[in-house]
C-alpha cells in the first residue's frame, strides 16, 4: 500500500537555551493512502505540532519525515508550498473571507491550481456545496451564514481541489449532528473513491468511530496506534 | 466593476471585493486620497500660475539680449545697470539698437474699487517698436506726449467700464504716485502674483512718477542685434565689453529661465507652494498606508489560511497593490475634477493663468499610483505576520 506520510525519530522543540521545551519525542509513524486517521491526546500532548510539521507549516528540526513521497528534511520554502498545494486544510475557525460569497470562498481553494474555466469551477463549487447541504446558500456571504454553514463552506474550500491528504482540526466541532455526519461521510467517501488520506485532530466520538486508525499522543510521544474498532472495544471494556 | 477587474486580473478581484465590503471605510479612503490629489494639483496649479505669470512680460519683449546688474535674476531685483551700457553696446559691431528699461511700482485706487498695484515700465518710445510686441509698440507715437500711458487690458480687479473707456476718446485719467497721467490705449499681458497689471510710460513720464529713481541707472538695458548678424559672435563681442562681475549679458530666454527658477524654486512663495504639494503627497501616502495596513490586519487569519493552502507572497502583494491602485484611481477622479473646478474659480477671480494641463494631470495620476503602490508595499510587509502554523 502506498505511503502518504512516514516519520522516523521525529523530534521538535520550541525556544532555545533554558527556555527550550521539547514537545515531540521520537515519533515514528506510517500512514497509507486512503486511511482516515484520528489523532487524539490531551491539550499539550503535541498533536497540533505534529500536524503542522506534517502539513509543511513548520520546518523540521530533527528526525525524518516523508509526505507524498517528498522528503521534508531541509525542504525549501518552495518545496513546502508545492507539497501544501496537494493538501487540504480544515481549521477549527472557518477563516472565510467576509467579502466573498460561499462560492467565491470555495473558488479560492481551486483558483490556486489554475487551468479550469470559470464555468468549471463554478459547477464544481456548486456541486460540492450542494453535497454539504448548502445548495441554497452558494451566493451568501459569511455574515449571513450560521456557524455550522460557515464551517461546511470551509470544508468545501479544503476539498474542492481534490487534495491527497486532508489535515483537519476539530472539523465537526461547530457542526450539528447531521452536518457532522455529512462531513465525515464525505471524508470517508473520498478515502474510498480517491484514496484521500485524512489526519484529523478531534475528540468527537462520531469521527473516532468512522476512523480507520486512532493515534493517541501523550506528552509528545505516540503512545497508542489502534484501529477504531479496537478503541471502541477498549473503551467498552 | 467586479467583472471588469476579474477579466483584467485573471483572478477573483479579492482586493476590490474586500474594499467594497466595507463601504464606509472605502468611501472615507477615497475622499482622503481625493483630498490629497486636490491639494497636490492645487499647489502645482499655483506653481504653474506663478511660472506662467512670470513669463507673461517676457513674452512681450522682442530684444535679443538683456544687460543687467550681476545679481539681477529677475526683472525687478538686483543692482541697476549703468546707462552708459547703452552706448557701449551700440559701439559693438553688429548691434542695431540698445535702450534703457526702467521699472517701478505704483498703487492706484480705482474709482469705486480697491487699490490696484501696477508695474510701471519706463521705455524710450522711439525704441518701442524694436523691443516690444506689436500691441504695445503701436502706441509709441502717443507715448511721446508727456504724461500719457498705456495700460494692461487684463489688469486684475479693475471694473470693465473703466478699461472700456480707454482709447475711445479723451485720455482716461489715472493718478500714479500723485502724478496724473492719461491712459491712451490698452495692450494685453496679464496680472501676476506681485502686481495686478502693467503700465507703459515714456522715460520722461516715468521720472515724473518716480523722481527718486536715477535716470543714469536703468533696471536693465535691452539690446537688438542687426539683421543677418551671428547672435553668438555678437554676444561674445558684447560680453568682452564688460567685466562679468559688473554686467550680466543674457538672452531673453536665459533671463526668463532665471526668473522662473528664482520665483518657483528659491523665492518663499515658490517654496510654500512646493511644500504644499509635498504635504499633499505625504497626506495621501499616510491615508493609503493606514487603510491598507488596517485591511491587512483585519484579514490576517484569512491570508494565513490562503498561505497554508499554497498561495505565495506575491499573490498577497498583488491583492494589496490591487487595493492601492483602486484607491489611487477612485481618489484621483474626484480629486482632479474638484481641482479643475477650483482652477476655473481662482483663474476667474484673480486673472492668474491657472490652467489644468493634460501633462500635469497625467503626471499627478502616475504620481498618485506610484505613491499608492509604495504605501501598499509598505502595508504588504505586515503580511509576513500571517503565520499559517498558528491557525491550528
Amino acid at each position: 500500500m502506498e505511503r502518504a506520510i512516514e516519520t522516523r525519530g521525529l523530534n521538535y522543540a520550541f525556544g532555545s537555551g533554558p527556555a527550550r521545551t521539547q514537545v515531540l519525542f521520537d515519533v515514528d509513524l506510517t500512514i497509507h493512502r486512503g486511511e482516515v486517521i484520528v489523532l487524539k491526546g490531551a491539550s499539550g500532548s503535541g498533536k497540533t505540532t505534529l500536524l503542522t510539521i506534517l502539513a509543511c507549516l513548520r520546518d523540521m528540526q530533527d528526525g525524518q519525515a516523508m509526505v507524498l513521497g517528498e522528503d521534508l528534511v531541509g525542504a525549501s520554502a518552495g518545496l513546502q508550498v508545492h507539497i501544501r498545494r496537494r493538501l487540504g486544510f480544515i481549521f477549527q475557525a472557518h477563516n472565510l473571507h467576509d467579502a466573498l460569497t460561499a462560492l467565491q470562498n470555495v473558488r479560492l481553494g481551486l483558483e490556486l491550481h489554475g487551468g479550469k474555466a470559470k464555468a468549471q469551477w463554478r459547477d464544481a463549487g456548486e456541486h460540492l456545496l450542494g453535497l454539504l447541504g448548502l445548495e441554497d446558500r452558494v451566493h451568501y456571504k459569511p455574515r449571513n451564514l450560521s456557524g455550522g454553514q460557515k464551517q461546511r463552506v470551509a470544508v468545501a474550500r479544503a476539498l474542492i481541489a481534490n487534495p491527497d491528504i486532508v489535515f483537519a482540526d476539530e472539523p465537526t466541532a461547530a457542526l450539528d449532528a447531521e452536518s457532522g455526519r455529512i462531513v465525515i461521510e464525505m471524508l470517508k467517501d473520498l478515502a474510498e473513491a480517491r484514496g484521500t488520506t485524512s489526519l484529523i485532530v478531534t475528540h468527537d466520538e462520531r469521527v473516532v468511530r468512522m476512523a480507520s486508525r486512532v493515534l493517541t499522543m501523550d506528552q509528545g510521544r505516540l503512545v497508542a496506534d489502534e484501529t477504531a474498532e479496537k478503541t471502541d472495544e477498549m473503551e467498552a471494556g | 466593476m467586479t467583472w471588469i477587474l476579474e477579466r483584467l486580473l485573471g483572478r477573483l478581484p479579492l482586493g476590490w471585493l474586500q474594499l467594497i465590503n466595507r463601504k464606509g471605510r472605502f468611501f472615507s479612503a477615497t475622499l482622503g486620497v481625493g483630498f490629497a490629489v486636490t491639494l497636490v494639483l492645487f499647489q502645482l496649479g499655483f506653481i504653474g500660475a506663478l511660472s506662467g505669470s512670470v513669463q507673461l512680460p517676457y513674452q512681450a519683449i522682442r530684444a535679443d539680449f538683456i544687460l543687467s546688474g550681476p545679481d539681477a535674476r529677475t526683472l525687478t531685483d538686483g543692482t541697476a545697470t549703468p546707462r552708459q551700457r547703452v552706448y557701449e553696446a551700440l559701439s559693438v559691431n553688429g548691434i542695431d539698437s540698445a535702450s534703457p528699461f526702467y521699472i517701478g511700482t505704483a498703487v492706484y485706487k480705482i474709482p469705486n474699487g480697491r487699490d490696484a498695484s501696477f508695474r510701471i515700465f519706463g521705455v524710450e518710445p522711439e525704441t518701442l517698436a524694436t523691443f516690444w510686441r506689436e500691441d504695445i509698440a503701436q502706441f509709441a507715437p502717443i507715448l511721446e506726449v508727456a504724461r500719457t500711458a498705456t495700460i494692461d487690458g487684463l489688469t486684475r480687479g479693475v471694473p470693465p467700464d473703466f478699461l472700456n473707456g480707454v482709447g475711445t476718446g479723451a485720455p482716461q485719467p489715472l493718478n500714479l504716485n500723485g502724478i496724473p497721467v492719461g491712459l491712451v490705449g490698452t495692450f494685453e499681458i496679464g496680472p501676476g502674483f506681485d502686481s495686478d497689471g502693467y503700465i507703459f510710460v515714456s522715460t520722461r513720464t516715468f521720472f515724473q512718477i518716480f523722481p527718486e529713481q536715477d535716470p543714469g541707472a536703468p533696471a536693465h538695458v535691452f539690446v537688438k542685434v542687426a539683421p543677418g548678424q551671428d547672435l553668438l559672435s555678437v554676444r561674445q563681442d558684447l560680453e568682452a565689453q564688460y567685466d562679468p562681475t559688473e554686467t550680466l549679458t543674457r538672452s531673453i530666454e536665459e533671463a526668463l529661465a532665471d526668473e522662473v527658477m528664482v520665483q518657483t524654486v528659491e523665492a518663499p512663495i515658490g517654496i510654500i507652494f512646493g511644500f504644499g504639494a509635498v504635504m499633499g503627497v505625504f497626506v495621501g501616502l499616510v491615508i493609503v498606508y493606514q487603510v491598507l495596513s488596517t485591511e491587512v490586519s483585519d484579514h490576517i487569519r484569512e491570508y494565513a489560511t490562503l498561505k497554508a493552502v499554497g498561495y505565495r507572497n506575491r499573490f498577497f502583494s498583488s491583492i494589496v497593490l490591487e487595493q492601492a491602485a483602486i484607491l489611487g484611481i477612485c481618489g484621483f477622479v474626484p480629486g482632479a475634477l474638484l481641482a479643475t473646478v477650483l482652477y476655473g474659480m481662482i483663474s476667474g477671480a484673480t486673472g492668474l493663468p491657472m490652467v489644468m494641463e493634460q501633462a500635469r494631470l497625467t503626471n499627478v495620476l502616475i504620481g498618485t499610483l506610484v505613491a499608492c503602490a509604495f504605501s501598499g508595499l509598505l502595508a504588504a510587509r505586515r503580511l509576513r505576520a500571517a503565520e499559517p502554523a498558528e491557525l491550528y
